[in-house]
């Protein structure tokens, strides 16, 4: 039956996973062919760096601890692990076991590419630091159990899943500092590995045999139903958009479930505190001044993911998708025989989806405040904002210091209302296809980070590329537009208001270039091109159309 | 409020429903080939066929949720794809999936759906919840499967549609929601000048309400006329030929035979007195003739074609 039974976990997980794990596996070839062909110091410090040494923890997790990546809902108080196999004639020992192994296998794999691509540096911490690999992969193994282990309450996610990374953040401190050596770390991690496989097994035997199904009955089902749409006096609904907006609200109201994205800038802001609190902070005034610049960019990178699982989330006509299911963003057949018009749903999510990224946006905001006075780095900016009122006068001090900051914030909204197309399109594979041009936009990106100081191949010719791919843009954008008009899907003063919010966003990337670039680096007519391209647009101007062949198949 | 809405209702005089040359592929299968239908305003319609036969297919091209590959589909004259809220507004619909949002309380569904439509009539659709005995604190997901068709009931009818349009909204439902189902359907048609389309594979269900129906089968359709004429242009006989017989004759109106050696059933599609003169070239005597109802009817037609998938 092993055998049996890793046969249909490696025909499942590729059948389920195959375009996370082609996607995956596209951009390592494209920063390893770039480090290959680029003779680079990697920044060791570098964003991309940071993100190939976590990607190898969380990725082979998503995919092989069978979790809902596209929407990023970690807190489902059922068992994650796929029900199709509890049918099957095998013990949940042997059921975990293929999973689990196929996850490290990834984990080890993605561990050497990543050190091949960073020159087997790590992080800044040398080769004596080479506990990280399997203390990460016992992290990964741990959580892996426990999201395949039901709870009678969603609630009781936070604590099943803080109280490990507590732990580990406490032995990764320690560590770090030399409190407890290397040997003691590798023996600590490779004990997590039978405690994660029995937790597993417990687990998955529970959720066989729908043991926690009773205490869940009441919890669960409500749960699964999705939010209490009375916790609040229902307004008197005066009009259709009135009512659709009301009913949008209360399904995508909670944006919670992405939160749990925030895991890793969270590890790091325990870090900092802990630093801090040990005196630690003292000694190393600029070490803490760097992890935290770190943990600011880390959740810049979060609230973007935020926003594209917003994005995707909202663009679903139920308040709750499960993993893996092709109908979740399929317009049910109440919604899909009311009377209004695809845009006017459309504008429902949008409105939607804008809100809820302002209160995470808000809230990022003032996380990234505390973190920057925690970690020292206001004298730092302080001192920086100073010299640059002495070097460019107040007003292009001030462009400097928050014309980055609205790029984001930008550039958040305009890619949450833009990926809803992706779910609007009603196909499950649209997902896939969505995820994999986000990453392989990563991967070339990465390549541009890690290019930025030598010219390397992609930089040569970017400007070229950036104008040719500018004019596509603007040509597609037309032609959605004529097509949108035609079919009578986008009022003029909605089409306004799209349109006001990308040249918005392109005219801050284009005062970006202008005022916080050395002066001469960036052409202006490539600056106007690099704000086209990024601002997104087309799957905003895009969603209605997506949204009638959602409706009308 | 949408501008077509508050616009009259174009085409007073159109059918309700006009189907024309209809036809569907989904990948390599056709769930509609070549379908033409006319349906007249203040009739009730029955659509039979076996699952996999095409009803939803073709439901879902009047509500306007699938786009005609060929062929036209138009409601009260106007197509339902490119008139959506025009025609929906119009039209009542309860699916057999009755994908109610699971998180609402009844009177908050009720509530939200109001908007939707300016002939929304709230005693009628206070009455409708009396009469289906429908707690309006309970959330969907606590209503057993009969509730929720009773809720979707509700929601279909509060606004006086036009046009009812039930996709197998009794199945897996037990007898009394069947019953209320039914009873909707003669309210429906109290009211002078509604239409109702009804899909159903429950056949007694059909000939007890249906004016008019249309069997359809594989993505054809088979049979198109009143139910009375449909009944008595069916007979089922019962032949006893002169000598024994392997197989039986291929004469054209017989079809599914059944029997062996010199005892044959067969049903005839034609006048009563047709089949008596075609039998007697038979070499053979008529022993018995009875009008079969339509369940037997809708049994031989579909039981004596192969399947689409044997015919592919």
């Amino acid at each position: 039956m092993n055998a049996a039974a890793f046969k249909s976990t490696a025909i499942y997980t590729w059948s389920r996973n195959r375009w996370a794990l082609i996607s995956l596996a596209a951009v390592y070839a494209v920063l390893l062919v770039n480090s290959l062909l680029v003779d680079s110091e990697v920044a060791t410090f570098s964003g991309i760096g940071l993100l190939l040494l976590l990607a190898p923890t969380f990725a082979p997790a998503a995919i092989l601890g069978t979790g809902n990546v596209a929407t990023a809902d970690l807190l489902s108080p059922e068992s994650t692990f796929p029900k199709q196999f509890f049918h099957l004639p095998a013990t949940p020992s042997q059921l975990v076991l293929p999973f689990m192994l196929y996850a490290l296998v990834l984990s080890a794999i993605m561990w050497a590419l990543s050190l091949a691509i960073l020159d087997g540096k790590l992080i800044a911490i040398g080769t004596e630091r080479s506990w990280l690999p399997i203390f990460s992969m016992s992290f990964m193994t741990l959580q892996q159990a426990l999201a395949w282990t039901p709870v009678t309450n969603r609630i009781a996610r936070l604590p099943q899943g803080i109280a490990p990374i507590v732990a580990y953040v406490v032995v990764l401190v320690a560590a770090l500092n030399g409190t407890i050596s290397a040997g003691a770390v590798v023996a600590l991690s490779l004990m997590q590995f039978p405690l994660a496989y029995a937790v597993a097994v417990r687990g998955v035997a529970r959720a066989r045999c729908g043991l926690p199904e009773s205490e869940m009955k009441a919890s669960s089902s409500a749960a699964a139903a999705g939010p209490k749409a009375s916790s609040r006096a229902m307004p008197e609904l005066a009009n259709p958009q009135h009512a659709m907006f009301w009913m949008e609200r209360q399904m995508h109201r909670w944006v919670g479930k992405s939160g749990l994205i925030a895991l890793v800038p969270a590890m790091l802001i325990l870090i900092i505190v802990f630093t801090r609190l040990g005196g630690t902070a003292d000694r190393d005034v600029e070490g803490l001044q760097t992890l935290g610049g770190i943990t600011l960019t880390l959740l810049a990178i979060t609230v973007i993911l935020i926003g594209i699982s917003t994005g995707l989330n909202v663009a679903s006509f139920r308040p709750r998708m499960r993993s893996n299911e092709s109908e979740a963003f399929q317009i049910t057949s109440f919604l899909a025989a009311l009377p209004l018009r695809a845009d006017d749903f459309v504008w429902a999510k949008f409105k939607v989806g804008l809100a809820n990224m302002l209160w995470v946006i808000g809230i990022a905001l003032l996380v990234a405040i505390a973190v920057a006075y925690v970690s020292g780095l206001t004298d730092l900016w302080g001192a920086r904002y100073e010299s640059w009122i002495q070097a460019y006068g107040g007003m292009k001090a001030f462009a400097r210091a928050f014309l980055p900051l609205a790029v984001i914030l930008l550039f958040v909204l305009s890619i949450t209302l833009s990926v809803m197309w992706i779910g609007l399109r009603g196909r499950g594979w649209t997902i896939a296809f969505g995820v994999a041009c986000f990453l392989i936009v990563v991967a070339m990106l990465a390549a541009l980070s890690l290019n930025r100081s030598r010219p390397g191949v992609i930089s040569d010719w970017l400007p070229e590329t950036l104008w040719g791919l500018a004019a596509l843009k603007v040509v597609g954008l037309g032609v959605l537009i004529l097509r949108t008009r035609s079919l009578h899907l986008l009022s003029e003063g909605r089409l306004a208001t799209i349109l006001g919010l990308w040249a918005a966003t392109v005219a801050v990337i284009v005062g970006f270039c202008a005022i916080c670039l050395p002066e001469g680096a960036v052409a202006p007519l490539t600056a106007l091109c690099t704000g086209l391209v990024l601002a997104p647009v087309l799957g905003t101007v895009g969603a209605p159309l997506a949204m009638a062949r959602n409706r009308v198949g | 409020m949408n501008a077509e809405l508050s616009t009259e209702a174009p085409g007073r005089t159109a059918p309700a429903i006009e189907i024309r040359n209809l036809s569907r592929r989904f990948g390599g299968n056709d769930a509609l080939s070549d379908v033409s239908l006319t349906i007249p305003r203040g009739v009730v319609f029955g659509l039979v066929g076996t699952n996999g036969a095409g009803k939803t297919t073709l439901i879902r091209h009047v509500m306007g949720l699938l786009r005609a590959q060929s062929g036209s589909v138009a409601v009260f004259g106007l197509d339902p794809v490119s008139n959506p809220t025009a025609v929906l507004s119009r039209v009542g619909y309860l699916s057999e999936l009755n994908e109610l949002p699971e998180w609402m309380r009844v009177d908050e569904l009720i509530r939200f759906t109001r908007p939707f439509y300016p002939n929304w009539d709230d005693s009628y659709a206070r009455k409708l919840q009396e009469m289906f005995e429908l707690d309006p604190r309970k959330r969907i997901h606590q209503l057993s499967k009969g509730q929720r068709a009773r809720v979707g009931l509700v929601l279909a009818l509060s606004y006086r549609a036009e046009l009812l349009i039930l996709d197998e909204p009794s199945s897996g439902l037990d007898p009394l929601v069947r019953r209320d189902i039914l009873r909707a359907v003669i309210e429906t048609i109290v009211h002078e000048g509604r239409t109702v389309l009804f899909s159903s594979h429950l056949l007694d269900e059909v000939e007890r309400v249906a004016d008019q129906v249309a069997i359809i089968h594989g993505g054809r359709i088979l049979r198109h006329d009143a139910l009375d004429a449909l009944k008595s242009s069916y007979h089922r006989l019962v032949l006893h030929f002169d000598h024994a017989v392997t197989s039986p004759p291929a004469t054209e109106g017989f079809f599914n035979w059944q029997g062996g050696d010199r005892h044959w059933s067969a049903y005839f599609h034609g006048a009563a007195d047709e089949a008596a003169r075609v039998t007697s070239q038979l070499d053979a005597r008529l022993v018995d003739s009875t009008t079969p109802s339509l369940n037997e009817i809708f049994l031989a037609l579909v039981g004596s074609r192969p399947s689409p998938e044997a015919r592919a």
